[in-house]
């Protein structure tokens, strides 16, 4: 039994490791071959992940619901809503072409049907809803939170205020009534030559919100972006490495 | 800082305000500049010859389709009118499936297009990168139904594109998570076909590197892009009326900031240094 639990599936994680890294570098029909047959045998197994998930929510609720749990009214709420669907998404019996008679069962293929209707009008909506709710989150976290208390939480915080403005019309605009000001003042005040400068060089330009916001999204961004990349990168090998060697076991539950 | 309950009701009250008044009454003030990053992904659509095929991967469900789909519906259309064939797939999770039916078919009867012959919307497939690498191989082994339920292999449009190396000109992927790094080095590269991709704002500066690195030839970040791919297809909608509201909404966030911010120096100054 420890054999089935334990060795096993470790033998059956490094053999198949290494036949699909090796098939990499095996330029031949019958490898390329195996390779596009295990590819989809990963794309079943997945789906059989997802029949996990099913099992894990549902048996997370109904045990809610059995224990009476705080908030246990929102779990009846979820396999209502779940067995809903799923009852309207089975094609009970097929549609009689001829009579065009109404037909509610099936999935989306029946934009007429029961589970159309509550994936459009009910779901989401409700969905486009809760992400729509971050706006406010993020107006009072902003005002909460972004505080110049050390000279990096002031850079951060200039950089955050240019992109957020450098990213909307309003910030190009900022940048035209920015650009109209500074020749009008420099003509106004005798400066002839720096307002003919501005006007016909473009130099302002550089302090538009919009160049500085695609300035800061291509150098500082972009290279810290590319670090964490590369480090990702790194740590999904060396996992691999791990899970191949059998050195890593979380994989397999239990915490043992 | 805790905030008293009067002041977060303002907050709210302000943001509210801000994203429903300039949807309520229109004002065309401030112009949106196609930015070049839109215009990577305008510009090679527009390149391509009729009759070319592309693939738009609809990676994202309903939470973040009031920014992408507005992106979606305008690549759509610019396709249409290029009399380009579009194959669509989801492969973010089972809710993008209906957003993307709907917006193929939206799109596609608007402009006189025929399901099947000239777009098709697959569908969903989990595993992001098992079902990219198969869909470069073979698109009716992996999806053999569309999702409406017809049988691929007998689609006109299928049979014209059985695979998507070598047969594809152009593949943007709408991502609201991580989908764009698996299209790259799974679909993209070993396919040989460019790519563009679109994305929520949030996710805008996490995807530049892929831009500046040139593995994607244009990125659309957020609803700006898509209001400026609306301009540049000559067909306002959605996107281009929520631009107003999302300077407003950017502008009074960077007031907030302002504010609290002046609030916090007074306070430290008052306690001596200590806020």
């Amino acid at each position: 039994m420890n054999f089935l639990r334990r060795q096993l599936p470790v033998v059956i994680a490094f053999c198949i490791g290494i036949f699909m890294f090796a098939l990499y570098y095996i330029p031949s029909a019958p490898a390329k071959a195996a390779d596009e047959t295990l590819n989809i045998w990963i794309l079943i197994i997945s789906a059989f992940a997802m029949l996990l998930g099913i099992d894990s929510i549902l048996g997370h609720h109904i045990r809610q619901v059995r224990k009476r749990a705080a908030g246990y009214g929102y779990s009846w709420a979820l396999i209502l809503a779940f067995v809903a669907m799923t009852l309207a998404w089975i094609p009970w019996w097929r549609q009689a072409q001829v009579t065009g008679a109404y037909y509610p069962w099936g999935g989306l293929e029946n934009p007429s049907g029961v589970f159309s209707w509550l994936f459009y009008n009910m779901m989401v909506p409700m969905q486009a809803t809760m992400f729509a709710i971050l706006a406010f989150y993020i107006a009072s976290a902003a005002y909460r939170s972004f505080r110049a208390r050390t000279p990096e939480a002031t850079v951060l915080l200039i950089a955050a205020a240019i992109v957020m403005l450098g990213r909307v019309p309003l910030g190009s605009s900022i940048g035209d009534y920015v650009h109209f000001g500074s020749t009008w003042v420099a003509r106004h005040i005798g400066l002839t030559e720096a307002a003919a400068f501005v006007a016909t060089t473009g130099f302002m330009s550089n302090f538009r919100l919009e160049t500085i916001t695609s300035w800061l999204l291509n150098i500082p961004n972009a290279a810290g972006f590319r670090g964490i990349v590369l480090g990702v990168g790194l740590g999904i090998i060396a996992t691999s490495v791990r899970i191949i060697f059998g050195v890593e076991k979380t994989y397999m539950g239990g915490g043992d | 800082m805790v905030l008293r309950a009067w002041e977060r009701y303002l907050l709210y009250l302000l943001v509210a305000l801000a994203v429903f008044l300039p949807l309520i009454f229109q004002f065309e003030v401030w112009p949106n500049i196609p930015t070049r990053e839109v215009l990577g992904v305008y510009d090679t659509v527009d390149g391509l010859t009729p009759g070319d095929t592309m693939v738009i991967a609809v990676d994202f469900d309903p939470s973040s389709m009031p920014e992408l789909d507005p992106m979606l519906r305008a690549l759509l259309r610019h396709a249409f009118a290029k009399n380009l064939y579009v194959i669509g797939v989801n492969l973010f999770g089972p809710a993008g499936t209906g957003i993307g039916l709907k917006a193929f078919n939206d799109v596609g009867d608007e402009l006189g297009k025929a399901d099947g012959t000239d777009y098709v919307f697959l569908g969903f497939k989990p595993n992001l990168i098992a079902a990219v690498r198969a869909l470069n191989e073979n698109i009716s082994e992996i999806f053999t139904v569309d999702a409406e339920g017809r049988v691929t292999s007998q689609l006109p449009i299928i049979q014209r594109t059985p695979k998507l190396k070598g047969n594809i000109k152009y593949l943007v992927d709408l991502a609201a998570g991580e989908t764009v790094r698996p299209w790259i080095a799974y679909g993209s590269t070993p396919g040989g076909y460019p790519m563009g991709a679109g994305c929520t704002a949030v996710s805008f500066a996490d995807y530049f590197s892929f831009y500046q690195s040139g593995q994607i030839n244009g990125l659309m970040g957020g609803l700006k892009a898509a209001a400026e791919y609306e301009e540049l297809v000559k067909h306002k909608a959605v996107a281009s009326a929520g631009m107003n509201s999302q300077s407003i909404v950017h502008a009074l966030l960077v007031l907030f900031i302002i504010a609290a911010n002046i609030t916090f120096l007074a306070t430290r100054r008052r306690r001596g240094g200590v806020a």
